[in-house]
């Protein structure tokens, strides 16, 4: 990969995008309403040049294959997770993603890795929805409720 | 306010109020010690939970899990080596050389009396002066809370040591955030990018939720096996009057150390901290102990970062400015449960205001109590696997931010929070002025469309003599990073 392009400045470069795409925005508010946050738009736009165009770059510890693999794979897992949520419902998806995570994440095969999900997923599930009051997600495919 | 301080111990002390000062000074220990975990991680995690509670028990759940959090890294700091928090450095520094001679009790008994000493004495602080500083929040008026708001900001960005730049652009950014939504005037949908779920803006509380747990999953995950150190067992927990009256002025100094920059905005307990540590060497007589196994300090580091903890809330509570990120989600969660911080909060909620500030000082009583047993204990805390932590976090991230409006939306809100926050803690942009701004930025708007309301010659707002005060600060807060500079030059040449 080209030198230029380091993993920070291709940081800062997605958030430029994002800063421009909040500018293509601005046209659609009334005067009112854009002159404040459009300064923050200007602000932030030259600032993010500036980090990506300067010379001084932060000296990050490079992460090696395996730790890259897994947190990327982990915040597949929690996003799926919480995508299911609404399909499924709460129960079935936090304990799926608590099994699929202890094998991700290698915990020891034993009394634990079975016990663990069941119960954290029924203690939040009670509290939730019988101390505190909240409705959690009930599935829209299928669910377990009670 | 003698009539207010009994309505406050009236609210503090019902069976209520003590069971949930001790969950969450248990809790805050908890989320303190195990290694990645912190204060602000604990206080995110469990506003949700706090909803369903009366104002004054949720508040005082929540200050609890702030002083216990604050306290609880210094445990694996002394017990392996890796401070939970970036405020116990000096005393992991310091824990292990004791722990080396064979007095891993001795020293966790000086950390937990310094915190609860630290912790107790700035809520004295909070008693006296956060009311007091309510009588002058008395005269601010919109142009006043415009340069609050942006002199808050102001600290958390330079305060990013190094990276002042960066401090700025994620303050900026944030600032943005804050406006996506109906803006205060109009009402006009601003950023939605045509999703109507975004027309009522970003939850805050879910983008700290977010913020401040799933970076440290992900930073978890990092590790590799065999990062964790052996954990020493815990000797004996002995403490003499002398470790108290050998070492009043470093308790006292280091104490006043933390109140200070408690009460400066953002500049939290590890600034503190190391302030206090450097304070106590240069005045110490045995400065040759230090980094030894030295009890100053302990006492440094400890009555300081405790110290910030009472600090952080006078002008949260007084001006609406949180002195730390733990004290910003703290915001958050008084505007949910209604209480808007400000001068009328000590009339109109004087009952749970009062709770809040006796209830303060109770709960560093019991984290004194709470921190010896929880020590003893602490080798099995500690052991906790890591995959059972990250899951246990994602878990309780997911459903306490789903909780908040019962909505999905936040819990992406949340996730996406977090997956920034990851890049942007590993690029090294500060995160405190991320919650900063959310919580400013729509007070900040209000405030400067009210005082060109008030004021068609915006120079006129300079005619008033607390508005003055605030520039001078924010002139004060911009300028130190140069003026700093230049001591250290003049130091060096010297």
């Amino acid at each position: 990969m080209n030198k230029f392009f380091t993993a920070h400045r291709i940081f800062i470069i997605l958030m430029l995008a994002a800063l421009i795409a909040f500018l293509s925005q601005v046209g659609e508010i009334p005067p009112e309403a854009k002159a404040y946050p459009l300064v923050f738009i200007i602000v932030g736009i030259a600032m993010a040049l500036v980090l990506i165009f300067r010379k001084k770059q932060p000296e990050v510890e490079a992460l090696d294959k395996d730790a890259i693999i897994k947190i990327f794979s982990f915040a597949v897992v929690i996003f799926v997770y919480l995508m299911l949520m609404s399909k499924v419902g709460y129960i079935i998806s936090t304990l799926l993603f608590m099994y699929v995570g202890e094998w991700m994440l290698k915990l020891k095969k034993g009394v634990l890795f079975v016990v663990f999900p069941i119960v954290l997923t029924l203690v939040l599930y009670l509290l939730f929805t019988r101390v505190l009051s909240v409705i959690l997600p009930m599935g829209t495919w299928i669910g377990i409720n009670f | 306010m003698i009539e207010n301080l009994l309505l406050g111990i009236a609210g503090t002390f019902t069976i209520e109020s003590f069971l949930f000062m001790i969950l969450g000074v248990v809790i805050g220990i908890i989320f303190g010690a195990l290694p990645g975990f912190s204060a602000t991680m604990g206080v995110a995690v469990f506003v949700p939970f706090s909803y369903v509670l009366e104002p004054g028990p949720a508040l005082l759940l929540l200050s609890g899990i702030y002083c216990g959090g604050v306290y609880g890294g210094s445990i694996p700091a002394v017990l392996i080596g890796i401070p939970g928090t970036p405020a116990s450095v000096p005393t992991a520094l310091e824990g292990r050389a004791l722990v080396a001679k064979g007095e891993s009790g001795h020293a966790l008994a000086i950390v937990t009396f310094a915190s609860a000493f630290g912790g107790f004495m700035s809520s004295i602080a909070l008693i006296f002066f956060a009311p007091l500083l309510a009588i002058i929040a008395m005269r601010v008026g919109p142009p006043e809370q415009m340069m609050i708001a942006i002199f808050g900001l102001t600290v958390v960005c330079m305060l990013s040591e190094g990276n002042m730049l960066k401090g700025l652009f994620v303050g900026v950014v944030s600032l943005l955030l804050a406006t996506v939504g109906q803006d205060p005037v109009l009402g006009f949908p601003r950023f939605t990018f045509g999703n109507f779920m975004l027309s009522g803006g970003f939850e805050t509380v879910s983008v700290l939720i977010g913020l401040f747990s799933l970076p440290e999953v992900f930073k978890m995950l990092a590790e590799k096996e065999g990062d964790g150190q052996e954990i020493s067992k815990v000797s004996k927990m002995t403490m003499s009057l002398r470790d108290f009256t050998g070492h009043i002025g470093n308790y006292i100094r280091s104490t006043i150390i933390g109140i200070i920059i408690g009460i400066i905005p953002a500049a939290g307990p590890d600034i503190a901290s190391f302030l206090s540590y450097n304070e106590a060497r240069k005045a110490s007589k045995h400065k040759e102990e230090f980094g030894k196994g030295s009890v100053d300090g302990i006492i440094a580091s400890e009555a300081a970062n405790n110290g910030v903890t009472g600090g952080s809330l006078i002008p949260l509570l007084t001006l609406g400015i949180p002195g730390s990120a733990p004290a910003a989600i703290f915001l958050g969660a008084m505007i949910i449960h209604g209480l808007r911080p400000g001068p009328l909060l000590f009339t109109q909620n004087a009952g749970v205001i009062y709770t809040l500030l006796i209830g303060f000082a109770v709960i560093n009583i019991l984290l004194f109590f709470f921190g010896w047993l929880c020590c003893k204990f602490a080798g099995k805390i500690l052991v906790i696997p890591k995959p059972i932590l990250a899951l246990l976090i994602v878990a309780l991230s997911s459903v306490g931010a789903f909780s908040i409006q019962q909505n999905m939306m936040d819990v992406i809100v949340m996730y996406v929070a977090g997956v920034l926050g990851y890049f942007l803690d590993r690029y090294g942009y500060p995160l405190s002025p991320v919650a900063l701004a959310l919580l400013l930025g729509p007070m900040l708007e209000e405030a400067i469309m009210l005082t060109g309301t008030m004021y068609s010659n915006f120079f006129m707002i300079f005619t008033r003599p607390l508005t003055d005060v605030f520039v001078l600060f924010i002139f004060v807060s911009l300028g130190w990073p140069i003026i700093k500079k230049q001591l250290k030059k003049r130091k060096e040449a010297a």
